[in-house]
């Protein structure tokens, strides 16, 4: 009898201790979360020293989470996000373009914002960004994909002084387009340039295609019905690759265009050795580390010139709008998403964005007041044209499919540079890969 | 040790841990990529069967045979350049003339670097907008012959090949060199006694002599060429206009930037496949063990 009380008695000491052991675990101290960000704001970048500060700031606030940042070059993020939704594995929190957040939320890999816009503990989201500017990231069906943070918008960037210089109109046509090349060919300068090698011709064949086509047939061919009408004339395709030919007949663009990388052509248009640069708003940034500020002084931004003889196209559309931005993984536990969405939250908020935009970052997507003073008077000129422009656009490479995508900026527009392709036989390998896409669907 | 009835358990046991290894790591990635190889996703989490629809895709692809003609070119202009130039200078090194421990050194240091900086190196070099070629040919009086090398699809694979064989020349010249090291003094003194000499001594003792090393490297070079990646995606991405695409570019850009990855994984049965061919043909060809 004695034996059993000494039994029981040592059970119950032996219970005891197991449960304050266990008790800090369990009551005593939060469980410790991990965030998982993915950014393109990388080392030098106007954003990064932003982002950086937020992160410390944050895990001051929020003692039990650590946030690892992987902050790489925009391409890189891209194939990275690929990679890891396929194997399970994406970041919590990241910055993605339309295109690839469109295929994740089929999956319902990531979270739908349209719920997180309309919970009475976000009323942010509401006042930041208005209706218009969630067009493109909202699904037929009305999922938001993202949370919007960065505003969009194309520029034909032109060098004020050679302009003035040597007396050259800057081109409000296309024609006029067409007519300025052989004037600044005569000066030994190209007209145009881009970087042909990191297939940067996103931008340009939206510009083309919107001028050419107009945004109606644009958005039957990228989202609507007609994905497989690129080869039908109607819709406006066939003609923007013949004005492109006929821009790379001319001579716009300079000697081994496709051999260069954007950071090369940033170089040659410093160096006055081309005319004009076309593409997105954070240009001002790249051409601010290739010529300093000197150099942005120098530079003014017009739309991409309109084509009179295209009755379809469009005049005012401009490139751009919110098509990059934040999403949520999906299946996190509550207590983590809603960490990863105030997170997601803070960094498409006026207050992180402003001091970006006003060092030449990029535009800010929201409703803000910046400091006009503080910016250079390109970049000011991108803000007006966002904040103006009556309908947007998006870039090819954030509203095609990838496929589409990459056939017309890796193949067609390429293949046309290099006179392996006629107007046919381009449109026809941009026909090939959307026909593939829909029937893989 | 003896292979017996009573110690046949105790080795098989030994060699379990390498064999399981040996699945997990090689065997098992290669027959889950030929069972993906016959799947389409849908969407990035749903897949479906669809048999050898992908292979249709792929051998009807005029982007994948374009992709395999880059490869054969660069597999064999690669294996060519590197294996006359590594056997030559190897030769020069074995002579060891005044100096040679300075020149084995100049020439191995193109190999320790990584493949990103001499992508930067020769990108720099071609560059049209700040390069060292244009400048060059300008001062000497052909400016208007330059053409920008990575942007012409008639010379970009050149000129990656160009890249190639000097970023890996490094690596044949010590494999010959050591070769050439293990060969019998006696043998080479005997044949030097008998008066050969230059091209006659090479032609008729060193390479019957060093057939071994030849045949290795070789191989290893054909193999190392298909699977070819890293310097072509620093360099062009696989352009101009899928100019310089090899295989392996023309796997990731189907698998990672077009989404595709039942396509991706046909293409990695075509370079395994094409692997294993290479393989036994060339030692079926080289089949002698010594040509002396």
């Amino acid at each position: 009898m004695k034996g059993s009380w000494r039994k029981l008695a040592s059970m119950v000491l032996a219970m005891l201790m197991l449960t304050l052991l266990a008790l800090p675990s369990v009551g005593l101290a939060a469980e410790k979360i991990e965030i998982r960000l993915m950014t393109p704001w990388t080392a030098g970048s106007a954003a990064y020293d932003q982002i950086e500060a937020l992160l410390a700031s944050w895990v001051e606030k929020h003692p039990n989470v650590t946030i690892v940042h992987d902050a790489l070059p925009t391409a890189d993020v891209r194939t990275k996000l690929t990679v890891e939704m396929a194997a399970g594995n994406p970041p919590d929190v990241s910055w993605s373009p339309l295109s690839y957040a469109r295929e994740f939320i089929k999956d319902n890999k990531i979270i739908d914002w349209s719920g997180v816009f309309k919970d009475p503990r976000y009323p942010e989201f509401k006042q930041w960004f208005s209706e218009t500017s969630l067009n493109f990231a909202t699904t037929l069906d009305g999922k938001i994909m993202l949370a919007p943070q960065e505003g969009s918008i194309d520029g034909l960037y032109y060098n004020k002084d050679l302009f003035a210089q040597y007396g050259w109109k800057v081109p409000t046509t296309f024609d006029e387009l067409l007519a300025l090349v052989p004037q600044t060919k005569a000066q030994g300068i190209a007209t145009l340039v881009t970087g042909g090698k990191d297939g940067r011709f996103a931008w340009m064949a939206s510009a083309l295609l919107a001028r050419a086509a107009g945004l109606k047939n644009f958005t039957a061919l990228t989202l609507g019905d007609n994905k497989t009408s690129w080869d039908d004339p109607a819709f406006g395709f066939v003609t923007m690759m013949t004005k492109f030919k006929e821009l790379v007949d001319a001579g716009a663009f300079p000697n081994g265009v496709l051999g260069m990388s954007a950071t090369e052509a940033d170089q040659l248009f410093a160096r006055g050795e081309s005319a004009m640069y076309y593409e997105g708003a954070w240009k001002p940034g790249n051409f601010n580390t290739a010529g300093g500020p000197e150099f942005l002084a120098k530079l003014g931004r017009v739309d991409f010139p309109v084509m009179t003889d295209c009755p379809d196209g469009d005049a005012n559309v401009r490139v751009g709008g919110n098509i990059t931005g934040f999403f949520v993984a999906a299946g996190l536990s509550e207590e983590k998403q809603d960490l990863c969405i105030q997170l997601a939250r803070d960094i498409c908020s006026p207050e992180f964005n402003t001091p970006i935009m006003e060092k030449g970052g990029f535009v800010y997507a929201g409703k803000t007041d910046y400091d006009a003073s503080k910016v250079s008077s390109v970049m000011n000129e991108l803000i007006q044209a966002y904040r103006t422009a009556p309908a947007y656009i998006p870039s090819m490479d954030t509203i095609a499919p990838p496929a589409v995508d990459l056939a017309i900026k890796r193949t067609a527009m390429p293949g046309l540079i290099t006179g392996e392709y006629d107007v046919n036989a381009a449109v026809a390998e941009v026909q090939k890969a959307a026909v593939d896409y829909v029937n893989a669907q | 040790m003896r292979i017996t009835k009573s110690n046949r358990g105790v080795i098989l046991l030994f060699l379990v841990p390498g064999f399981a290894l040996y699945l997990y790591l090689v065997l098992y990635p290669i027959v889950q990529s030929a069972v993906l190889s016959l799947y389409r996703w849908d969407t990035l989490a749903s897949k479906r069967f669809i048999g050898f629809g992908n292979y249709v895709s792929v051998f009807n692809s005029s982007l994948f045979w374009k992709s395999m003609t880059n490869s054969i070119i660069f597999m064999l202009a690669t294996t060519l350049l590197q294996v006359v130039i590594g056997f030559f200078l190897g030769y020069l090194v074995y002579l060891q003339l005044k100096g040679y421990r300075f020149y084995k050194t100049m020439l191995f240091i193109p190999t320790v670097l990584p493949s990103v900086a001499v992508g930067f190196i020769w990108n720099y070099i071609y560059s049209p907008s700040m390069g060292l070629l244009k400048p060059l040919m300008t001062a000497l009086g052909l400016k208007a012959s330059y053409i920008p090398p990575l942007s012409d699809p008639t010379l970009a694979l050149l000129a990656i090949i160009i890249a190639q064989t000097w970023n890996s020349c490094g690596i044949q010249v010590i494999l010959f060199n050591s070769g050439f090291m293990n060969m019998p003094g006696e043998v080479i003194e005997s044949a030097t006694l008998d008066g050969a000499s230059g091209f006659g001594m090479i032609r008729h003792m060193i390479i019957p002599l060093s057939w071994d090393i030849i045949k290795m490297v070789i191989i290893l070079q054909l193999i190392g060429a298909l699977r070819a990646f890293d310097l072509v995606y620093v360099m062009t991405g696989g352009g101009p206009n899928h100019a310089t695409e090899l295989l392996p570019m023309h796997l990731f850009v189907n698998a990672f930037e077009n989404f595709n990855l039942g396509y991706g994984n046909v293409v990695a049965m075509v370079i395994f496949v094409l692997a294993m061919l290479i393989t036994i043909f060339m030692r079926k060809l080289m089949e002698r063990d010594s040509l002396y």
